[in-house]
């Protein structure tokens, strides 16, 4: 039986990149109208914070991807991922910020409002929201589209390499974080900030050896980054970039559409729809 | 420099500068003077740390380029002087290939990786796609020319490698230990790949430069052998010098092209009944199932299980070789004996312990764990520290930790590195670290990821020693291994895995003759020519 996998070492796995292969309607647009639809994403969301409208713009989202047929596996991935951080702001946002005049419960200077939990929710979902905005071109753009779109625009081919060239490794790091971490837990690391012989601890000191217990893990990560950035640069100048006297060509050549500038139309004259229907809103 | 000399080298040295504030420079090379015609195909072999490596990266111009050290000496390559012209401009006579596959790829697709050289070069785009196709077809990639790199097998990855150091038709080919990081499979894979390239060199007239541990392909290939040693060359000449200085190789572990691994026999026992031997069993894996979950998916029980109804134990003091394919479950067992993984159903038992009822962390005062790729363990400050972190982490005192450092430090001649950082040392000291690491927790079970993998045979015999000496003081040992002659010298008993079941297992036998055939007979993969094409990967997960 052959089995898809991928591996170098072992203890070294590897996996997808962030690029979903595909021929979708979003896969074939031109990566800098994606950017364009990308960016009015991020600022609206990041301009208005309304539960409604959080909740429309991640619908449009996921009803753009869907549309492309992005797998439903990676928008899940997308929920896991931010899953935490998501949880986090929601529960945290009520305790830093008090304010509100429908006060729900106080304990000390603990207050629940109205006003701050449905921020909580608002900021809960900004999230996502973002994030989805940047993974519809991330998901939909491969590496060297993403790289020709960046210096159509002004941006240093080396930049746009460098740019593209760590987003194809967030994977790969990943995954040397969940191997580094399996090998210091075999040693008795307990990510949990208890030794392997346990002890009690207070909340915060478990807070605070929890955190240090992940050092050993970030520390061998990052060694291990170090020598791969360093090796992926010698490759990338051993095949010639930077080759004195040559002008570069690319193989990938981006053209704008008919269906490209109908695609930043609507995006432009849906974020001034939007915009303006915000602000009579109020 | 004569007019079919393409490589000279004049007495190069190379010292790399330290890694860390106030180190000492690391001596990469002494003093090498070589030269290499047109269109000759030298390999060059020496034990781990002889300078191979380095010597790959003065002739591709890296050093001293684009590495931080100092250089002595000098290097010409096809007329150019390496350390004045840069190595993109050098790269237009020079392909190269680094040992570590998933460094060197890093575009998106197979076909942009073979496609960046030419972009860097100018090429018209509208020549490109069939300059594509064609390296690809050389070294059998071309039905992969749309696949993302990093879902290949270590062996596939090389091969694209290769073809994208060939993409703009180099003078040289450098060929770094290009199988140094690969399994059987995908050792195999490569060396195919470069025969058919070796069969072509000579219309292209490619001169190749391979350093390689494994010398098994040299004798009909190599027109020369540059052999190695602490940084120097110690001898060169044609391949006959493998018979005619045995001696030289023996001396520097590196093992000679007719150096045959042993066939395994193994005296098939009935797993579920061990205890008639009346050993005691420090290790009960009873009707163990796992199946992986793949992302997003939840359906676990319709994919094929990674380990498949595995029922054996293992006594005390064994010494067992875990063999197989690549994804026939190895890591996935061995994963399950420190509750990294635990059964989906069945049980493990593991020196009394339940592993479902107990962490990993806790798991570790009973199971040591020595994982393949050392820069995954490697994290303090000094060699000391990181040694003890273990038995510190157990919960043992000062007195015990820096009894088992100094214990474990003596073991693997580390003294000398004992307030250096780990990660500063050569691949083979670093190894040395994470294995006395391990040990050092001193557990009465060791599980053992390739320990020799990458390794010459000095150094291989010199760790394998160490472990055995445990063994005989009664230390269970489960060593994860393609290295068969390892396996015959070192095991008791042998497991064999297949598609997640235990294939065979039982006493290694070391008094049957060859032709009796009452007797399991097992090879490694390597030598197994129905074995299919399997793609490597996620073999942490296999």
């Amino acid at each position: 039986m052959i089995r898809r996998m991928r591996t170098t070492r072992k203890g070294m796995t590897m996996d997808a990149d962030l690029y979903v292969p595909g021929d979708g309607w979003l896969h074939r647009a031109d990566p800098r109208v994606k950017f364009a639809l990308s960016l009015a994403l991020l600022v609206m969301c990041l301009i208005w914070r309304n539960w409604a409208f959080m909740l429309s713009m991640l619908a449009l989202e996921h009803i753009l991807l869907a549309t492309d047929r992005v797998p439903a596996e990676r928008i899940a991935w997308v929920w896991r991922t931010l899953a935490m951080l998501i949880t986090l702001i929601v529960v945290l946002w009520p305790i830093f910020d008090p304010s509100g005049g429908h006060e729900i419960w106080r304990w000390g200077i603990l207050r629940l409002t109205r006003e701050n939990l449905v921020m909580a929710a608002v900021m809960g979902l900004r999230i996502p929201a973002l994030g989805f905005a940047c993974f519809l071109t991330l998901f939909t753009t491969s590496q060297p589209r993403l790289i020709r779109g960046l210096v159509a625009l002004g941006m240093p081919y080396r930049a746009g390499l460098t740019l593209a060239t760590s987003l194809r490794y967030i994977p790969v790091f990943f995954r040397i974080f969940q191997s580094v971490s399996a090998a210091q837990r075999a040693r008795g690391l307990d990510l949990n900030g208890r030794s392997a012989v346990g002890g009690a601890h207070n909340p915060f000191s478990a807070l605070v050896a929890r955190f240090k217990s992940y050092l050993p893990v970030i520390v061998a990560v990052l060694i291990r980054a170090y020598r791969m950035s360093q090796g992926v640069g010698w490759a990338m100048e051993s095949r010639g970039l930077g080759m004195p006297g040559v002008a570069r060509t690319y193989r990938v050549s981006l053209r704008m559409r008919p269906a490209d500038w109908l695609l930043l139309a609507l995006t432009v004259a849906g974020a001034i729809g939007v915009a303006a229907a915000m602000i009579m809103i109020g | 420099m004569s007019l079919d000399t393409l490589i000279e080298t004049h007495e190069l040295g190379w010292r790399y500068a330290p890694v860390v504030d106030g180190g000492r420079p690391i001596d990469g090379l002494g003093s090498v003077t070589v030269t290499i015609r047109s269109g000759e195909f030298v390999g060059v072999v020496g034990p781990t740390g002889a300078g191979k490596s380095t010597l790959c990266m003065a002739l591709t111009g890296i050093i001293p380029n684009l590495a931080d050290g100092e250089m002595t000496g000098s290097v010409r390559v096809a007329g150019m002087d390496t350390a004045t012209v840069g190595v993109a401009e050098l790269s237009s006579r020079i392909g190269y290939v680094q040992q570590d596959p998933e460094s060197q790829l890093f575009c998106s697709s197979v076909e942009d990786e073979i496609a960046f050289p030419l972009e860097n070069r100018g090429m018209d785009p509208a020549l490109m796609d069939s300059r594509i196709d064609e390296v690809l077809r050389l070294v059998g990639m071309e039905d992969y020319r749309t696949r993302i790199p990093t879902s290949l097998s270590g062996g596939q990855m090389q091969r694209v490698a290769i073809a994208a150091a060939l993409a703009a038709d180099p003078d040289i080919l450098i060929l770094d230990e290009p199988t140094a990081a690969l399994d059987p499979d995908g050792r195999r894979e490569v060396f195919a790949a470069l025969d058919a390239l070796r069969r072509n060199r000579a219309r292209h007239d490619l001169t190749v430069v391979m350093a390689e541990q494994d010398t098994s392909h040299f004798p009909g290939w190599a027109d020369r052998i540059l052999v190695l040693d602490h940084g120097n060359l110690a001898e060169q000449g044609d391949v006959s010098l493998f018979s005619e200085r045995r001696e030289l190789f023996d001396r520097l572990g590196v093992a000679v092209p007719d150096d045959v691994e042993p066939d395994l026999r193994i005296i098939a026992d009935d797993a579920s009944t061990p205890s008639r031997s009346g050993d005691e069993p420090i290790i009960t894996l009873d009707h163990v199932t796992y199946r992986y979950a793949s992302g997003g998916r939840t359906d676990t029980a319709q994919r094929p299980p990674a380990l498949d109804d595995v029922t054996c134990t293992i006594p005390r003091g064994a010494f067992v070789g875990l063999i197989g394919r690549n994804g026939s479950g190895k890591t996935t067992l061995a994963r399950h004996l420190n509750a990294l993984l635990t059964p989906v159903s069945g049980r493990v038992t593991v020196d009394g312990l339940d592993t479902r009822r107990h962490t990993v962390g806790q798991m570790a005062t009973h199971v040591g764990f020595v994982f393949q790729n050392p820069d995954h363990q490697i994290f303090c400050a000094t060699t000391r520290e990181e040694i003890g972190f273990g038995p510190k982490a157990l919960g043992r005192t000062p007195q015990q930790v820096e009894t088992a450092v100094d214990k474990a430090m003596r073991l693997f001649g580390l003294e000398r590195f004992a307030d250096v950082s780990p990660a500063t040392l050569g691949y083979g000291d670093r190894r040395a670290v994470a294995l006395a690491s391990v040990l050092a927790m001193d557990t009465p079970v060791l599980v053992l990821d390739e320990p020799t993998a990458g390794l010459d045979r000095n150094l291989s015999t010199r760790f394998l020693d160490t472990v055995a000496e445990l063994n005989r003081a009664g230390t269970t040992v489960i060593m994860i291994s393609h290295d068969m002659a390892a396996v015959t010298r070192y095991c008791t008993h042998v497991m064999r895995m297949d598609d997640g079941r235990l294939a065979e297992y039982g006493r290694l036998d070391r008094t049957v003759a060859p032709s009796d055939h009452d007797h399991a007979h097992i090879q490694d993969s390597r030598h197994d020519p129905t074995h299919e094409n399997h793609t490597k990967g996620n073999d942490d997960g296999r």
